[in-house]
């Protein structure tokens, strides 16, 4: 891209023929298109540095080509200096601030990914790993955590075959290979054919490439990370605990009022959301070991609507008394209501999804207990979520409603990788600004979804307030699909 | 497979740098290094004899900061038995193992005995010392358990630290030995508690 700016810009020397109005609005045109990219997305253009090598030159031109053309470029002149103000400050602040562009909260652990997570600490922050900057700009709340110590790394275990582990800390933005090395190292292993994999719960083994950045946070739920020899891949056997529970929690889920749930759910997504940087959306797309740059906030929301959808299965299939398990699929059912009258539709999807999981769809005499005013507003939900006509519902939906909206964000990811997938970025020579237009178009819903704050109303006299927002921020969950199946045939055997 | 019920769970726990992860080392291992990397959790297995079978004896070696109190807790549950380390160049070390003994009393109750070594590290560091072996001795009388000094760096007493930490479990008949020939060194595992000579 920077060249072909620059390649622009410097039209007048390659063609001598055109006159120089042409030649002028050309450079204008560079001109006015470097500054407002600059100024829209700052930070990434400021650390990178083939970018500020980029403007740096560009400005050196500008300022020559102020003495040939004259008043004609003056205004754009006066552009490229303050680009160049805003980098000079860009670097001051950063060399005082230090060189921490992300951050993580105080418990250390953007995820759990401990497997067991404690309960013992409800009033732990939210457990984003926060982009510093550019957050004011998008009227995200600005939220201080940042225990010093914690900051920017991020806490984790790499297991051995033998279930022994090795506890890590690392900067977010390390990658696979520096991690299998340093794992090695401590566990005692020899270098040689080890791979850093993601062990499933089912037993499947994903490899990760050596420059995949950040393994930790792209974890599926309750999949961990092991080191293994290449050769003895198949004797990898997941620990116990990523089975997930055995009990399920509808006891203190009796408790606890559906709207008050609703409330800490939509809270807690909102803040992961809001700490999600623009660009961790391309790097998404591009692939993990494209840029090298961190997209931990994505993966941690992203995960989020996962753990939502599998807790909903894991409660329905570990509610063993029938009764019980049709009074919670009223209450799961009142609780996507909730979200969607919310707009957290992230949540919503997640929830009836969840309820449309073959695993409870099955459960022929649960769902026959219900009321038909509940089985009437299921039935709607499951219209707004069919995915046919490429989520026409959902999307003539989303339109009518005004921020601030938690946008079901599995659906923009595909968008986003389709457009990716389906143009290429250069054609001939030249970025294709058609892709970037499409890509940018998603950004800007995303942009419009948070510009204004989450002004949820609080439920009134909240009880177990705490221990609520402890629940919603530790879900439990089996991600197993083959035992949840086996839960639900147990419950309710087919029929002959 | 690992995580069955024949597996044996030690934990180990102390302040920052008394030397923990290094005793576990030269345990499992047979290493030591000067240089002090902290730790935050990693696990050891070691394979051992009980009740005449063989099974897993897993070493928990914890951090010494205190930013992790949920992981404290939770291997303390998981445990079954604890070994409690300060090093006797530092007073202080030996008061920051309180809270940690109160816990465990708090978390495995009081009925039931189990295994708990008090040692004192870094026992080659004469000229260092801070703790009195009396002071220790009194301390693990006060707290019911055994006491040792060791040191990781000279090899002094680690072995055996392990082996009686195994012979105080009950329920149990534990050896370091695999052979299971009944050498069980009973004898050997008294003496050390005579004090650690000086270097
Ligand atoms: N002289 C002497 N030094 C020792 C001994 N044991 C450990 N050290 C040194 O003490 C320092 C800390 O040892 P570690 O084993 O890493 O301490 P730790 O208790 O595991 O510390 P944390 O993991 O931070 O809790 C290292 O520099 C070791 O070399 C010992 O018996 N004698
Ligand atoms: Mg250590």
């Amino acid at each position: 891209m920077f060249l072909n700016s620059l390649s622009t810009y410097r039209i007048d020397s390659q063609s001598n023929s055109q006159d120089q109005e042409f030649i002028v609005a050309c450079k204008r045109r560079v001109i006015h298109f470097v500054h407002r990219w600059v100024m829209t997305i700052k930070t990434p253009v400021f650390s990178s540095p083939a970018a500020s090598q980029f403007l740096q030159t560009l400005q050196e031109e500008v300022a020559k080509d102020v003495e040939v053309y004259g008043v004609a470029l003056r205004d754009e002149a006066t552009l490229m200096l303050s680009v160049a103000e805003a980098l000079e400050r860009y670097e001051r602040d950063r060399s005082t601030a230090g060189v921490s562009k992300w951050k993580l909260p105080t418990s250390g652990r953007p995820i759990s990914l401990f497997g067991v997570t404690s309960t013992e600490e409800p009033t732990e922050p939210h457990r984003a790993i926060r982009a510093q900057d550019d957050s004011k700009g998008h009227g995200m709340p600005e939220v201080s955590l940042c225990h010093p110590l914690m900051s920017t790394s991020v806490i984790f275990r790499v297991y051995c075959a033998d279930h022994t582990y090795c506890t890590l800390r690392f900067p977010l933005n390390t990658t696979s290979e520096v991690i299998k090395r340093s794992a090695a190292d401590k566990l005692g292993l020899r270098q040689e054919n080890l791979l850093l994999v993601e062990l499933k719960s089912t037993g499947e083994v994903v490899p990760f490439r050596e420059r995949e950045i950040c393994p930790p946070t792209a974890l599926s739920l309750n999949g961990r990370l092991f080191i293994s020899n290449k050769d003895h891949l198949d004797a990898l056997m997941p620990l116990s605990e990523q089975e997930g529970p055995s009990e399920g929690t509808i006891n203190q889920l009796e408790m606890y009022s559906t709207r008050e749930l609703a409330y800490h759910i939509t809270s807690h997504d909102w803040d992961l959301f809001s700490a999600i940087h623009e660009y961790e959306f391309l790097y998404h797309v591009f692939g993990r070991d494209h840029f090298g740059e961190v997209m931990c906030n994505l993966d941690v929301f992203l995960r989020r609507f996962n753990e939502i959808q599998y807790w909903v299965v894991t409660e329905m299939c570990l509610a063993n008394a029938l009764s019980k398990r049709s009074q919670l699929l009223r209450k799961f059912i009142k609780l996507a209501a909730y979200c969607k009258e919310q707009q957290n539709l992230n949540a919503f999807f997640a929830i009836v999804i969840g309820l449309s999981n073959v695993a409870i769809s099955r459960l022929t005499q649960t769902w026959e207990r219900l009321s038909s005013r509940f089985r009437k507003m299921y039935t709607e939900f499951e219209m707004l979520i069919d995915p046919s006509k490429n989520h026409r519902a959902y999307r003539m939906y989303v339109a009518k409603l005004h921020s601030p909206i938690l946008p079901f964000t599995p659906l923009l990811m595909k968008d986003m990788t389709f457009t990716h997938e389906g143009n290429s970025t250069i054609i001939d020579g030249l970025v294709n600004f058609e892709k970037m237009h499409m890509l940018a178009e998603t950004l800007r819903t995303i942009r419009y979804c948070r510009s204004r704050p989450l002004a949820l109303e609080a439920p009134p006299v909240p009880k177990n307030e705490n221990e609520i927002r402890a629940y919603v921020r530790n879900l439990q969950v089996i991600d197993n699909q083959r035992r949840l199946l086996t839960l639900s045939q147990r419950h309710e055997p087919k029929r002959p | 497979m690992p995580e069955q019920s024949n597996d044996y769970r030690v934990v180990v726990f102390g302040a920052g740098g008394v030397g923990k992860s290094s005793l576990v080392l030269r345990f499992v291992k047979g290493t030591f290094r000067e240089s002090y990397i902290p730790t935050i959790e990693d696990t050891y297995r070691q394979v051992i004899t009980c009740n005449k079978n063989i099974c897993t004896l897993q070493i928990t070696d914890t951090t010494g900061s205190h930013q992790f109190p949920a992981m404290q807790r939770l291997s303390i549950s998981k445990g079954h038995a604890f070994i409690l380390v300060y090093s006797i160049t530092s007073r202080q070390s030996l008061e920051e193992l309180r809270p940690i003994w109160e816990v465990i009393r708090e978390i495995k109750g009081t009925e039931e005995e189990f295994p708990i070594m008090l040692v004192g590290n870094k026992c080659d560091e004469s000229d260092a010392r801070e703790v009195q072996s009396a002071m220790g001795e009194n301390q693990a009388k006060a707290w019911k358990c055994n006491f040792m000094e060791t040191s990781a760096k000279t090899n002094h007493n680690v072995k055996e630290l392990f082996q009686e930490l195994l012979n105080m479990e009950k329920n149990r008949n534990m050896s370091l030995q695999l052979d299971g020939k009944k050498n069980k060194s009973q004898k050997g595992t008294r003496k050390i508690k005579e004090k650690c000579l000086l270097m």
